[in-house]
């Protein structure tokens, strides 16, 4: 009694990582008894009649003070005389397995059989071949403990020497290696430059890195897999392949009208009804662009920010809308919750008028209300405070006078905006010129009537829509179901020359991600029937659709390196001559040309889409790949010496090319019609402080006179640690107080991050980057 | 025949040389000035020029005229070019840009020519220091003909062209002046004191080494202009218009 009493306290003292040892010391601890001396005969094989003759034995030479463990020799002494096969399975129960779930257990061969047959498609005769071969390996090595990694890791080396590559395939184990765990904790990592070094960041890597790899060798054919390791084609966001869609652009009215459920099903969290205060509303909308990003790889952004909420801000000052503007962007660039410890990864669109779409289309007022005569056009006066009051907040940035990274902002803006509304307009050049936050996206001529971008700038088509439609259920929802990218120059090394070729190796990548897309199309159909993506699973309507619906998600594909793979096939960059130029449209055209293709023929649902990928790893990762494949063939950027190597990103004129403004924005903009899943014109200021003024009037040029879709300028930031100034441009020490403690800020691809996170390719296109700059002030 | 000129160069993209305009700038080449603290010092006694067409130079700019329609003109000083100049000028005139010319004052006749033309629309001329010949002469490098300034300046003032004075407020050369330089040019409608910033490439290599005055200095200086309009330009915020 005493002794248990010992062993109890004796078992509360061990420290938790000691914890898992316990079924082991307590197996040891064992007293003494004849019954157990008989059990554990039995367990061996041995018959009733052995096993109490050895019992017998036994019990002669020991009492009831000794432990199981110590009297274990003797019992396989008498044993071995009587019954030689079940001693030698008795001594097997002397090696202790450590297991996956973290206990001590006694070796038992049978166990090794059943996981192969449950797990993998292999024979019963040769299931038991092959536990015999590790049973015996594992005897002879004579180990008193062995986990059960090393186990799986000898049945998989006995899989590959009977030559069962696919059996062992299904039966490996995938994790990483444990060098790189440590790395990982020690050094952090930068592909992803918007990744806090931090725990969150860090378990989320590690996560990352198995489903990455559960993707490649489960989820995907093989073909598709090698192609992404060989670098034909790049699949965007691999790590959350398997379980979410990639971006989402969301339509307030869904939680306006029917409250937000943050976990989807209010069984984890509370469930709110519809907001009937403004703070409310804004509050709800901050929180379900992060529950949202639960479920969602990709960007989360809202259509109609500022329109949307209007009807919350009936009556209030501009003072009270100012405060509620500041909210919203506070709570999305302080909320550092989502993948692993970062913000959401969140967009707003605003406008400064009520557009023509949304006129007539009854509003969802505070509480949830609808009232068929009160529209949108009724609240024109608060669509247009609240938008400057937003591009007042980000002009005036945070706490320490340094920009707000996200949501990032988008100005919609058209021919008629920029003349009918000059003071607003003016007001985004401003901001433009102090932080070059705002994106423009304009409505060009080209595009449909009526037309929504979403986050990741998919143009969606909304003429003719009727009052049965998601525009006027509230539901305009959408964005891309997968990214992938393909490797332009790739292409160009392979043909060689060869135009046909090369039109021929478009085609058949393309035809690659195609197969890719169906996959994730078939993939997000069945998690939203397991129910793992319950915030995106909430119904929409009596008939029970659900918000997340696959069949309208797109499928975008982007491509890098157009530039490059100009110069390896032509012999020319894009801006170098015409025929390159041409050539480079005829690419493009020819891809659209394919997508449009797939869409005809498609019979499951989404649509193929053509686009600008942000590429931020990509152009990095496929340049190194390409350039140790291709070594001196390969045409890429950036410093060959230190492998800081990059691609020139999707339909682009290589950044650090020597040509002036105007051709760089005329030669890229004639890709933005084309570009119907996004397009982007980066627009590099080397001016410290660019005048408003001027901003606007470039603004209008380029509406007016361009065929660009969608554009931004880009300032480099200096923001000092000891004094907190904020400089226009990329210094080494603070022009203020001479600090050598500086961060420096600029736009990556889609966003803006500090420098020191940048991947390596990334950082080497900013030393590069053709700035238009005069001189300093 | 088409006429040369010598051109240092052509930014194609400014919007802070002309206040609310986006502007390209050429660089003529040659100076009649050698100031110490000259940071243009290749279009000065460098050889870094190109002889070209004027027609080209427009033709060039004409390219991009659904961006840019304003055009700076420096130097170098561009009233050295003369006749040229003229000629320059009136082709950007043809094809309907809009001119800023910047100069240091020394060539009054051209520039009256120039506005009673109607070839620019803008001018930028620079005060170097008071108009004493000793301190003139050590800030421009050689130049003493007081009353070529003042006729430039007055031609200006009477004019209906926008212009600014714009005064380089340089350390051990004539922040010491500023004061005194005000007292001489009241009548001027816009005044900007810009802040000094070394460079590796100033004629007189002892400038290389000289900080730069600081905000608020300019600032304390800008209180002895009494002028309609008074400006500053520093690193630290761009610039800025003061109020009295």
């Amino acid at each position: 009694m005493k002794k248990e009493i010992l062993n109890q306290n004796l078992v509360e003292n061990f420290y938790y990582e000691d914890k898992n040892k316990i079924n082991f010391w307590i197996a040891r601890m064992e007293k003494y008894s004849k019954d157990a001396v008989i059990q554990s005969c039995l367990n061996s094989g041995a018959t009733e009649e052995v096993a109490k003759k050895v019992a017998e034995q036994v019990d002669k030479f020991v009492d009831s003070r000794m432990k199981m463990s110590e009297v274990r020799p003797l019992i396989f002494t008498f044993l071995e005389k009587y019954d030689p096969i079940s001693a030698k399975k008795f001594k097997g129960h002397e090696l202790y397995v450590r297991t996956s779930k973290f206990t001590y257990e006694k070796f038992d061969r049978e166990k090794i059989k059943q996981s192969l047959l449950r797990e993998t498609e292999i024979s019963e005769d040769a299931a038991e071949i092959i536990t015999n071969e590790v049973e015996n390996f594992i005897r002879n090595a004579k180990y008193e403990i062995v986990s059960s990694s090393l186990i799986r890791e000898l049945v998989n080396s006995r899989l590959l020497v009977h030559g069962l590559e696919k059996i062992r395939a299904e039966y490996t184990r995938i994790g990483m290696p444990v060098w790189d765990v440590t790395t990982l904790i020690n050094q952090g990592s930068n592909e992803n430059a918007n990744l806090q070094y931090n725990p969150e960041t860090i378990h989320k890597l590690i996560a990352d890195s198995i489903l990455k790899e559960y993707t490649l060798i489960k989820l995907l054919p093989k073909h598709i897999a090698d192609s992404h390791l060989r670098g034909e084609i790049h699949i965007h966001d691999l790590d959350y392949f398997a379980l979410r869609p990639f971006c989402f652009s969301h339509d307030m009215r869904f939680f306006l009208k029917r409250g937000y459920i943050s976990d989807g099903q209010g069984i984890h969290t509370a469930t709110a009804g519809p907001a009937k205060h403004p703070e409310v509303a804004v509050l709800h909308a901050a929180k379900f662009l992060a529950s949202s990003q639960t479920n969602c790889a990709g960007g989360q952004g809202y259509n109609w920010f500022n329109v949307l909420l209007s009807p919350y801000l009936q009556g209030l000052s501009y003072e009270r809308i100012k405060q509620l503007a500041q909210m919203f962007l506070f709570e999305m660039s302080q909320m550092y919750v989502a993948r692993g410890g970062q913000t959401v990864f969140s967009s707003i669109d605003i406008e400064p008028e009520v557009p023509s779409v949304l006129k007539n289309v009854p509003a969802v007022l505070p509480g949830g209300i609808v009232k068929e005569n009160v529209t949108y056009e009724n609240f024109q006066d608060e669509t247009n405070k609240f938008f400057k009051a937003i591009i007042e907040v980000y002009t005036q940035g945070d706490a320490k006078k340094k920009p707000f990274n996200f949501p990032k902002c988008e100005v919609k803006v058209s021919k008629d905006i920029i003349e009918k509304y000059k003071e607003e307009m003016f007001a985004v050049a401003e901001l433009a010129a102090k932080f070059g936050t705002p994106y423009f996206f304009v409505q060009q001529d080209y595009m449909p009537e009526y037309s929504c971008y979403q986050c990741c700038s998919y143009l969606m088509d909304l003429s003719n829509q009727n009052s049965e439609s998601d525009l006027y259920n509230g539901t305009v929802r959408g964005g891309a179901l997968q990214v992938a990218t393909l490797n332009l120059p790739r292409i160009a090394y392979e043909s060689r020359g060869d135009d046909t070729k090369l039109f021929e190796l478009i085609r058949e990548r393309l035809e690659i991600i195609r197969e890719l897309m169906f996959i994730k199309y078939h993939i997000i159909k069945k998690r939203l029937k397991q129910g793992i993506l319950p915030f995106l699973s909430q119904p929409v309507n009596e008939k029970g659709d659900t918000y997340l619906n696959p069949d309208k998600m797109s499928f975008e594909i982007g491509m890098i390196g157009l530039n490059e793979m100009l110069k390896a096939h032509l012999g020319y960059e894009l801006h170098e001559s015409k025929d390159a130029w041409t050539f480079g449209l005829r690419v493009i055209k020819e891809m659209c040309d394919i997508a449009k293709e797939f869409n005809k023929t498609n019979e499951i649902g989404g649509h193929f889409a053509i686009s600008r990928t942000p590429a931020e790893s990509c152009s990095h990762r496929l340049a190194k790949i390409d350039f140790k494949e291709f070594n001196g063939r390969a045409i890429v950027q950036g410093d060959k010496n230190s492998g800081a190597i990059y691609y020139t990103n999707s339909t682009h004129i290589r950044p650090s090319a020597e040509i002036s403004i105007w051709d760089r924005i005329k030669i890229e903009s004639s890709f933005h019609p084309l570009l119907v899943g996004g397009a982007m014109l980066h627009i590099w200021l080397g001016e410290a402080f660019p005048n408003p003024q001027a901003i606007f009037e470039l603004n209008k040029k380029i509406i007016n006179n361009t065929l660009t879709a969608y554009y931004a300028y880009t300032k480099d930031l200096t923001v000092c640690r000891k004094c907190n100034f904020v400089y226009g441009q990329a210094t080494k020490s603070c022009i203020n107080c001479g600090s050598q403690e500086v961060d420096i800020y600029s736009r990556i691809t889609g966003y803006y991050q500090n420098l020191g996170s940048w991947n390596e390719g990334k950082k080497a296109e900013f030393f590069e980057r053709k700035r238009y700059v005069i001189k300093e002030v | 025949m088409d006429e040369i000129i010598k051109l240092g160069g052509i930014l194609d993209f400014t919007t802070v040389d002309w206040p609310g305009k986006i502007a390209s700038i050429v660089f003529l080449y040659g100076c009649n000035f050698k100031c110490p603290y000259c940071f243009n010092s290749d279009l000065v006694i460098g050889n870094n020029f190109k002889e070209i067409e004027i027609s080209k130079i427009v033709a060039l700019l004409k390219s991009n005229k659904d961006f840019v329609d304003s055009v700076v003109i420096c130097g170098g000083e561009p009233t050295i070019h003369g006749e040229k100049l003229v000629k320059l000028c009136s082709l950007l005139k043809e094809s309907g840009f809009k001119i800023k010319l910047d100069t240091n004052g020394s060539n009054p006749e051209l520039v009256e020519k120039l506005i009673k033309n109607k070839l620019i629309d803008f001018v930028a001329l620079d005060i170097k220091s008071d108009f004493q010949e000793k301190n003139y002469e050590r800030a421009s490098g050689g130049f003493t003909d007081m009353q070529k300034i003042k006729n430039t300046l007055n031609i200006l003032i009477n004019s209906n062209i926008e212009y600014e004075c714009r005064i380089p407020v340089i350390p051990n050369l004539n922040q010491h002046l500023i004061k005194n330089i005000a007292k001489e040019i009241t009548q001027a409608k816009t005044v900007v004191l810009e802040q000094y910033i070394s460079s590796d490439k100033t004629i007189d290599k002892n400038f290389k080494i000289i900080n730069s005055p600081s905000r608020e200095e300019l600032i304390n200086l800008a209180k002895f202009f009494k002028n309609e309009i008074v400006k500053i330009r520093t690193k630290e915020m761009g610039e800025e218009i003061l109020t009295s």
